[in-house]
C-alpha cells in the first residue's frame, strides 16, 4: 500500500514538473485577460464600440467638398 | 480602393498572436494604453496610432535598428524635395517664407509614410485603416499602400487607366511596384537628397536591360547611337498625365483643400534640367507639375516670388513603358518631329523664364533624317 501510495505520489509530481516544463508560457499569457486583443479581435465589439463613438462624435469634419482635380 | 468600414480598419486577426515575432510583444509595448483596464475609455489613453511614427525607435527600431538607422531620410518620410522646391520658390522675406512654410505643413506633409503605413496599415492620408488586420506585411500591397498615394500619376499610367493607352510592360509581367523600388531605396540611405533622381539606391533600367548595347541584341544599332544622349523614357514612354495650376486654401468650415486648374495628358521631350554623372542624357521626358505662382495666395500674398527659379516642366519617369511607342516607330517620328518636343510656344507666357533651361531650341532638335 505503502509502495502503491508513493508511487502515485512520484507520478503526481512527474506530471506537475513535465506541465509546467512543457506547457507553453504564451498559453498562460493568453490566459490573463488581455482587453486590447479581446475586444480588437471581436467584430461584434468593434462594431459596437464605432456605432457609440459615431454618436458621439457626429460633428466629425469628413473632407473639403472644394476639393477639385487630381491631386 | 474600397473604403473600410471604421470597424474593419481597426480588427486585429487572432492568429496575429501566433506571428513568432510581432505576436509575442503586448500591444501596449508599442502602442500603450493600458490592456487591463475593460473600459476602452479609459484603455485608450496615451494610445499611439502609429507608434513608428514619427520616432520609431522606440518601436520598430528595438529590433529592426539598421532600417530605423535611415529611416529621417528616406524621402517618404521626409518629403524633403517639397520643402527644398517650396524654399527655392519662396520668398526670402522670412515672415512671408513662415507663412509659406505653414501652408506647406498644412498641405503637403500629411502624404507622408511610416514603417506602420506601409507594412501594417493603409497610409493615413488615405483613412488609414489596417491592410490585413494587423498582419505584418513584409512587401508592401500595391493598391492599398503605393498607388493609394501615388493614384493620379503612377497607378493610372501602370495600370493602363489613361484612355487609349495601354498598361506598363511591366505590368503586364506582373511586376509589383517593390520589384523594381526595392526596400534599400524606400528606407533611405541617409543622404539628404534635393530631388528623388538623386537617390543612390533609385532603380535604373540598364538595372536589368544591360544586354541592350551588345552588338547581338535587337536594336542594338539604335540603343548604341543614342546612348547617353537620350534618356530611356524618351523612346520607350507613352504619353502620360500633367497638371497645371493647383491652389491650396482652407473653406468656411476650416477644412483644407486643393483645386487643380487643369490636367490633360501629353508627351513632350525637353532638355534635362538635373543634368549629372549619373543621368548624362541631354534630352529627357518632362512632366508639367501643378505648381503655379499664387499655389499658396490663401495664405499669403507674392509667397513664391522666387518662382522662376525652377521650371514648371520637370523631368519625369513616367510609368507607361512600352517596348514600341509612337515616337521610336521610325526615326523620323522623332527627328524633324518639332511637336514632340518642348516648344516655346508649348509653355504659358508667364512660365517661359521659369522653363528656359528645359525648352528646346529649334537648333537642338534633331533633323529629319533623309535615306
Amino acid at each position: 500500500m505503502k509502495t502503491m501510495r508513493s508511487s502515485l505520489i512520484i507520478c503526481f509530481a512527474l506530471a506537475i514538473f513535465l506541465l509546467l516544463v512543457y506547457f507553453p508560457k504564451d498559453t498562460f499569457c493568453a490566459r490573463q485577460e488581455n482587453y486590447c486583443f479581446t475586444c480588437h479581435t471581436s467584430a461584434r465589439k468593434l462594431i459596437q464600440i464605432t456605432r457609440q463613438i459615431s454618436k458621439t462624435h457626429k460633428a466629425r469634419p469628413g473632407a473639403s467638398p472644394e476639393t477639385k482635380g487630381e491631386g | 480602393m474600397e473604403p473600410l468600414a471604421p470597424h474593419e480598419k481597426v480588427f486585429v486577426d487572432s492568429s496575429f498572436a501566433e506571428d513568432e515575432n510581432h505576436g509575442q510583444l503586448g500591444c501596449e509595448e508599442c502602442h500603450g494604453g493600458n490592456p487591463n483596464d475593460p473600459d476602452w475609455r479609459t484603455a485608450h489613453r496615451g494610445v499611439v496610432r502609429d507608434p513608428s511614427f514619427p520616432d520609431p525607435s522606440k518601436s520598430c527600431g528595438l529590433c529592426h535598428d539598421d532600417i530605423a538607422e535611415h529611416y529621417k531620410s528616406s524621402l517618404h518620410v521626409s518629403l524633403s524635395p517639397f520643402k527644398k522646391t517650396i524654399e527655392t520658390r519662396a520668398n526670402p522675406n522670412k515672415a512671408v517664407y513662415m507663412k509659406v512654410d505653414t501652408a506647406r505643413q498644412v498641405h503637403c506633409t500629411a502624404c507622408h509614410a511610416s514603417c506602420g503605413q506601409c507594412h501594417v496599415s493603409r497610409p493615413d492620408s488615405v483613412g488609414g485603416g489596417f491592410l490585413d488586420s494587423h498582419l505584418f506585411q513584409k512587401r508592401p500591397p500595391v493598391h492599398t499602400v503605393c498607388t493609394a498615394c501615388h493614384g493620379s500619376r503612377i497607378e493610372k499610367e501602370y495600370f493602363g487607366k489613361n484612355k487609349g493607352i495601354p498598361p506598363d510592360i511591366h505590368r503586364q509581367k506582373y511586376f509589383k511596384c517593390s520589384r523594381c523600388h526595392k526596400a534599400v531605396e524606400m528606407h533611405g540611405d541617409g543622404g539628404d537628397y534635393a530631388n528623388r533622381y538623386e537617390v543612390k539606391n533609385v532603380p535604373k533600367c540598364l538595372d536589368c536591360h544591360k544586354a541592350i548595347f551588345d552588338t547581338a541584341s535587337a536594336n542594338a544599332d539604335e540603343h548604341q547611337t543614342h546612348r547617353g544622349k537620350v534618356s530611356c523614357q524618351v523612346c520607350h514612354s507613352m504619353p502620360y498625365k500633367n497638371c497645371s495650376g493647383c491652389h491650396f486654401g482652407k473653406d468656411n468650415k476650416g477644412l483644407k483643400f486643393y483645386k487643380t486648374e487643369r490636367s490633360w495628358i501629353d508627351f513632350k521631350v525637353g532638355l534635362n534640367p538635373l543634368r549629372s554623372e549619373n543621368r548624362p542624357e541631354r534630352f529627357v521626358v518632362v512632366r508639367h507639375v501643378p505648381v503655379d505662382p499664387a499655389s499658396f495666395q490663401y495664405y499669403v500674398k507674392d509667397g513664391l516670388s522666387n518662382f522662376d527659379k525652377l521650371p514648371t516642366w520637370k523631368m519625369a519617369t513616367p510609368h507607361n513603358i512600352r517596348r514600341k511607342t509612337p515616337q521610336n516607330s521610325s526615326c523620323n517620328a522623332c527627328h524633324g518631329n518639332p511637336k514632340l518636343f518642348l516648344r516655346q510656344e508649348d509653355v504659358k507666357p508667364q512660365y517661359l523664364r521659369a522653363n528656359r533651361n528645359v525648352v528646346v531650341p529649334l537648333e537642338l532638335m534633331p533633323k529629319r533624317i533623309e535615306k
